[in-house]
């Protein structure tokens, strides 16, 4: 045989794909997962046509007749006999993906890319008809798909077994004809006209549409040539609606972020002295963004609901060159589903303490093509490429809002204030108004005394009582104080639980593989081997010392009274060093030197608050093991508003590449010692959920040893 | 028993890593075991070794580099082929890893079991054997030394290539490298029916 016939004895070198008739569902009732998605693909269609205006009516939707209707109507570009056959007919053709600009002078960033959004319509209903003209044409060029045609072919096709018999997706003929429409009533555009309606569109659902419609376009955003939706539903009363999004006129704060592109500068929020300021900073590494924020109190969120029925006030979007990008807007009914992509709400105590959420605030960030190109769409368009960039550009948002959180908290502290001068100055102008009839009372005629006797008897009554007041006002900011102590130190063992979570898990996979490790090769005679085993015996046993010291330091908690209660001190630090600590100190032969000069008293965990001294000892100890004279030195005094403790040791010190570190989990560098690496992330966890802070200092015993300064508010003496 | 000259890359940040008893176990079966904290410098490394047999482990979550899907794609972008092992502690997190499996992943490997790894890499290196150009390496072996730096082929443009070259085209992938496989396999293909009445 030749090498010819060898090739020609195989039956065909090529073969093609077919398309089931089921591919309409595939492409749009299965790959649109909402109603509300559907109209929002084919609005987005008519943006890509350069459309200025769009009307979106809804005829008979409620309840469902024959006469049910859905028309999606604009003033675009249209198409010609030709594009309709070889674009829209055409499936994934999308002339959008080269190009991303639609035509001159519109020059618009298309938005529908994937060439399928025409098949979002068989969400709506089960028939089409299209008609469309180019502008100075008279043909009208007009197609009718009928879903349920394909749906009867579809169920011959279930039954149908010789494959060569199925009907093909590619085979079913779409009525197609030119109407000739010479007085001009259309002018240009696309009328997609859709009946046999699937579902009931009752008002909530129609404002729905409304409200997320009005999200496509930025509100900031004045462009050019406007882009115009309708809504025109008579059952309810709207004829001809402009959807327009003015959400953000009734909101309690709003900031505006930009940037100077000649300074190369980009403007961030900074909460101080009870402002909340704009600051500039270098050009962020994924470039400039316009940040519009708007945050809702109560007050302002129920005007809003009042004035937008079933709109939301629903977070930050992203919107590149003017149309919005993520979160993509796909209605979800059930909040708990909603995509938090930027993370607001996955933030710890969200809503909670001082901590907005999704549900305060309406934000608009402003990305370019051009300007922020690392920004990229996720291939499954739900969400942005995660790199560098996108994170920071998150972290850059998340940033915002802390400084937001913060200038709320100053802001309500200086009502507190301003409460509290305000019931001082009221209980003085009483005892001001008591002093005047009591001086009046003299010079009156007697026949009036009794009655002036009632009134200083009354004012002085008032005055008591507003004295109450205050003192209850007082107490009850007192209190709450201390409960928010209390769900800090809470949220302290929330925090400390998972990172818990995750030194188990690292020592897990560090054991097991030891573990593996001899039952893959024990036993083995190669010298190397030996030591690999001695080597992963002593991580098993390091591994499970250190479990160990994280279950008993669990097991303290478990055991330790979650009350809270007034703690000296000056007394609670002399009695741990003294009595508590006192033998171990001895045993390693380390001097003491304790000078708590002032009484200092805190509302706390007195397990959490020993703690710290804990594991300060534990770590100071660890540090003076090769040490010849060891010192451990603690001094607390108040210095202005704060206490301040200086814990310090002459061990071996901490290196100036650590010193940012040292309070990480898991980091140590006595793990020969037995260092789990937690002992200062605790202190610095307690520590904080007191409010205070910590940090490394110039060490006292130059050139050796640690200084630690910690910080702690005042509450009373 | 000879170690295997096929590097093994490990890209993964994890401090304690060169302690891991994979490493130790790799290290006992091939002669190149690198370990990469930092991407850039792992991929470079690929860069430089195109055309040698390389088999890279691929962690998932980086402190301070993008995550292991761009990796990938920087991988991918130098060479569509090298085998690449995903070994993430999140394998539970199958939608994470939706691009990684679209671009062409070996394997997706949980990291508790490092055994796996060691299965998975003895299964790509089987499996390059049997590729053409593990094949042709196999043939080469057993040629004289001589003959290995002679030019062996010869193209119609005059380019003279050794059997050295050819593997390496092979390898990287080239124009040239994708036609003398092709060729190759047809030619065995050729061979082989040609002669059938003699096959095993």
């Amino acid at each position: 045989m030749s090498e010819n016939q060898q090739i020609e004895s195989i039956p065909s070198n090529s073969l093609y794909w077919k398309f089931d008739v089921s591919t309409f569902q595939l492409l749009g009732r299965e790959l649109i997962t909402d109603r509300i998605t559907a109209l929002f693909e084919l609005v987005k269609n008519c943006y890509d046509a350069n459309a200025t205006k769009v009307y979106v009516e809804f005829y008979n939707i409620n309840p469902l007749t024959e006469e049910s209707k859905i028309a999606i109507r604009d003033n675009g570009l249209g198409m010609s006999f030709v594009d309709v056959r070889d674009k829209w007919m055409t499936i994934g053709t999308s002339s959008k993906r080269s190009i991303r600009l639609s035509p001159a002078p519109f020059n618009r960033k298309v938005v529908g890319k994937k060439g399928v959004g025409r098949f979002a319509v068989d969400k709506l209903g089960s028939k089409l008809v299209m008609k469309t003209t180019q502008k100075a044409s008279s043909d009208v060029t007009c197609l009718e798909t009928d879903w349920t045609e394909y749906e009867k072919l579809l169920k011959q096709s279930d039954n149908e077994s010789d494959f060569d018999k199925k009907p093909l997706f590619t085979n079913i003929a779409n009525k197609c004809w030119i109407e000739n429409d010479l007085e001009r009533k259309i002018f240009q555009g696309t009328r997609l006209e859709i009946t046999q309606i699937r579902d009931v569109w009752t008002e909530k659902d129609i404002n729905i549409a409304f409200s997320e419609l009005s999200k496509l376009v930025s509100p900031l955003e004045k462009p050019k040539y406007p882009f115009e939706i309708f809504i025109h539903a008579p059952s309810i009363g709207y004829d001809n609606r402009l959807i327009v999004n003015n959400a953000i006129q009734y909101s309690t704060i709003e900031i505006n972020l930009s940037f100077d592109a000649t300074n190369d500068t980009q403007e961030v929020l900074k909460a101080e002295n009870g402002l909340l300021k704009t600051i500039n900073i270098p050009k962020p590494s994924f470039g400039f963004v316009k940040f519009k924020l708007y945050y809702f109190d109560q007050a302002a969120k129920k005007k809003y609901k009042a004035n937008f029925v079933n709109a939301q006030i629903d977070g930050i979007k992203i919107y590149r060159d003017g149309i919005i990008t993520t979160p993509f807007a796909e209605y979800e009914r059930v909040d708990e589903k909603k995509r938090d992509i930027l993370g607001i709400d996955k933030r710890r105590y969200s809503g909670f303490f001082d901590k907005v959420s999704s549900s305060d605030l309406l934000g608009i960030l402003e990305i370019t093509d051009a300007g922020n190109p690392e920004i990229k769409d996720a291939t499954n368009r739900q969400d942005f490429v995660d790199n560098i960039e996108y994170r920071q550009i998150k972290q850059f948002i998340i940033d915002q809002l802390a400084q937001l959180e913060e200038y709320r908290i100053s802001l309500r502290n200086v009502a507190v204030q301003t409460t509290k001068s305000e019931l001082k100055v009221a209980h003085n102008d009483l005892i001001n108004i008591t002093t005047v009839v009591r001086e009046l009372k003299k010079q009156v005629p007697k026949a009036l005394r009794p009655q002036f006797d009632l009134l200083e008897k009354q004012t002085r009554k008032i005055q008591i009582d507003v004295k109450k007041g205050v003192n209850a006002y007082n107490q009850l900011e007192k209190e709450k104080i201390e409960d928010k102590n209390l769900y800090l130190s809470l949220m302290s063992l929330q925090d400390y639980a998972v990172e818990i979570a995750h030194v188990v898990n690292t020592s897990i996979g560090k054991i097991t593989s030891a573990a593996l490790f001899f039952k893959r090769n024990f036993p083995n005679d190669v010298p190397d081997f030996n030591e690999q085993f001695l080597k992963s015996a002593k991580k098993i046993f390091d591994e499970m010392m250190k479990l160990d010291s994280v279950v008993k330091f669990l097991l303290s908690y478990a055991r330790s009274n979650i009350d809270f209660k007034e703690i000296n001190v000056k007394e609670m630090i002399e009695n741990l060093f003294f009595d508590a600590y006192a033998h171990i100190l001895d045993e390693e032969r380390i001097k003491l030197e304790i000078r708590i000069k002032d009484s200092f008293k805190v509302t706390h965990n007195q397990k959490f608050f020993e703690d710290i001294f804990e594991n300060l000892i534990s770590n100071s100890i660890k540090a003076l093991k090769n040490v010849d004279s060891k010192i451990i030195k603690c001094s607390g005094a108040i210095e202005n508003d704060k206490f301040v403790i200086y814990f310090s040791d002459n061990g071996v010190g901490i290196d100036e590449e650590d010193k940012h570190r040292v309070f990480n989990i898991y980091f140590t560098k006595t793990a020969e010692d037995g260092g789990a690496g937690i002992g200062l992330y605790i202190v610095k966890t307690r520590i904080e959920s007191m409010k205070g802070t910590v940090e490394v200092i110039e060490n006292e015993f130059k050139p050796y040893g640690t200084t630690l300064k910690i910080v702690l508010p005042f509450v009373n003496t | 028993m000879a170690k295997s000259n096929t590097n093994i890359i490990i890209i993964d940040d994890e401090p304690e890593l060169t302690e891991h008893e994979l490493v130790f176990e790799l290290k006992k079966l091939y002669e190149k075991v690198e370990i990469y904290p930092n991407p850039v410098e792992g991929i470079e490394f690929i860069k430089m070794h195109l055309s040698e047999k390389n088999i890279v482990v691929l962690d998932y979550r980086f402190d301070n580099y993008a995550n292991g899907s761009k990796i990938l794609e920087d991988i991918r972008a130098i060479h569509k082929n090298i085998p690449v092992i995903l070994w993430t502690a999140n394998a539970d997190k199958i939608n994470e890893f939706i691009e990684i499996i679209n671009n062409n992943i070996f394997a997706v490997l949980p990291k508790l079991d490092y055994e796996l790894v060691i299965k998975t890499i003895k299964d790509i290196e089987n499996e390059l054997g049997t590729s053409i150009e593990g094949a042709l390496e196999e043939w080469i072996s057993i040629q004289n030394e001589e003959n290995l730096d002679s030019p062996y082929l010869i193209t119609a443009n005059g380019k003279q290539y050794t059997l050295n070259d050819l593997l390496r085209e092979i390898r990287l992938q080239t124009p040239f490298g994708t036609q003398v496989q092709k060729d190759l396999l047809m030619l065995t293909i050729d061979l082989l029916l040609r002669n059938k009445e003699q096959l095993p």
